[in-house]
């Protein structure tokens, strides 16, 4: 009889998401406390300005979010990830932060670190997230300009990233590669390096979703070395999510959910389609009604057969994001995947594994 | 003894953990994961128990030999002892 196990907290993470997947349990949320930033990113699907956000709907109060979050802990939400927009421009993120806390909810936080100063890195010390994620956009105050809109950007996030430092907090850097920073990606994982933490980079540009407006096209790379990882991404299909094949990509199926600035819960960050309302049936009739809703997302026709599907990353979330329907291919993610197969083919013939 | 203030139990389908908060996320980061028999334990220190009531709560719930339950009991109270989970 062994009272506390032993295992790695990846592993006992994918223990609870195979028995939360299985029972309809939503262990892992995210709530878009807003969609408002001090950044104007041109590759962000999430930014509004104030105007518009006011006429798509209204942020929710801090005291909405912490109930909500009581709710959803009483539902099994074990951790909730803040994002935005950018989370510290809502001047009442200490609030929802230390409440959400202690609740008994690990709380993990994305940020773009531009407003990090020694109050919150001080707070970010006395009660540490379960981890935090700034996202960089650049190694100079001229790529910031030309992909944020702003000034003094990398200056400003230097510094927030001195605060955290000289506090001691943990953090980890990732990196969105497009057309107009993808010079200064070294640049970014040698400061990971030179901060000794974690750094991810992703190149991934999702279409705008629920009113903003981005420009994926002219911002997207398209580097070989994307297809030679593509190759060797080979997804055990089928395994991870019986019942749903349209779901086979997706790790939030039936255990994640999204609930977004303006109070809209769906399954992932992309998705609208099967959107429910908690704040005004409650959390946990919201999440019956989306997983009997995602439940009934079928697989495009299309797909079913296709050649190439195990090189393929498109989950319901990315068609409706490319395409506006969770049922619908994309041409650009089918020739993505066409693309990995056919490099797959060639790395074999040349006698890969 | 009892679990000390700044601790909250979870449980989620067959899974049982401990989740820090306030500043014990400080000393303790991520959770405690517990198994059933450790739920069972950790629910009764809540209360206030002794060693010898950690042992009797075992021996109601599980199949075990009395000898086994003490070891399971001294091992847990030390490990979270260590981890400065407990006071008296």
């Amino acid at each position: 009889m062994t009272s506390m196990p032993e295992m790695t907290w990846r592993k006992y993470r994918e223990n609870l998401r195979a028995q939360a997947r299985e029972a309809g349990i939503p262990i892992f949320g995210t709530f878009e406390l807003t969609p408002l930033c001090n950044f104007n990113c041109k590759m962000c699907y999430v930014h509004l300005s104030k105007d518009r956000m006011n006429e798509l709907g209204r942020l929710r109060t801090a005291d909405e979010w912490i109930d909500m979050a009581l709710q959803a802990r009483d539902a099994g939400t074990i951790a909730i990830t803040l994002t935005g927009g950018e989370i510290f421009t809502r001047p009442d993120f200490e609030k929802i932060y230390l409440e959400i806390r202690d609740l008994g909810i690990m709380v993990s936080l994305i940020s773009n670190g531009s407003l990090i100063d020694e109050r919150i890195a001080r707070l970010l010390r006395d009660y540490p997230p379960a981890s935090l994620r700034v996202t960089m956009y650049g190694a100079s105050n001229s790529t910031y300009a030309r992909l944020c809109g702003v000034e003094d950007g990398f200056s400003r996030v230097m510094k927030g990233l001195k605060c955290l430092v000289d506090a001691s907090v943990p953090f980890t850097l990732s990196f969105t590669r497009t057309t107009l920073n993808d010079s200064d990606f070294e640049s970014v994982k040698n400061l990971a390096e030179e901060f000794d933490v974690g750094f991810i980079s992703s190149y991934e540009l999702v279409p705008a979703v629920r009113g903003a407006s981005n420009d994926p096209n002219t911002l997207r790379i398209e580097l070989p070395s994307t297809a030679d990882k593509a190759r060797y991404r080979v997804p055990d299909s089928g395994s991870l999510l019986p019942g749903n094949p349209a779901f086979d990509t997706c790790k939030s199926y039936r255990c994640s959910y999204w609930i977004d600035w303006n109070g809209d819960m769906d399954m992932c960050a992309f998705m609208s389609s099967s959107k429910c309302r908690p704040f005004e049936v409650g959390f946990e009739s919201a999440w019956n009604d989306l997983i009997y809703k995602v439940s009934n997302i079928h697989l495009p026709e299309e797909c079913r057969q296709c050649e190439w599907r195990d090189f393929c990353y498109a989950c319901p979330g990315i068609r409706e994001a490319e395409s506006g329907s969770p049922e619908c291919i994309s041409e650009r993610i089918c020739n993505r995947a066409r693309y990995a197969y056919n490099n797959f083919l060639m790395f074999r013939s040349k006698g890969g594994a | 003894m009892k679990i000390a203030s700044g601790f909250v139990r979870r449980s989620v389908g067959d899974s049982h953990m401990v989740v820090p908060v306030g500043t014990r996320t400080r000393d303790i980061p991520g959770v405690i994961a517990l198994s059933e028999s450790g739920a069972l334990l950790w629910e009764k220190l809540e209360q206030g128990a002794t060693e010898d009531e950690l042992v009797e709560a075992l021996l109601a719930e599980y199949e075990v030999e009395r000898e086994q339950a003490e070891v399971d009991v001294k091992a847990f109270v030390a490990e979270l002892s260590d981890k400065g989970v407990l006071e008296e």
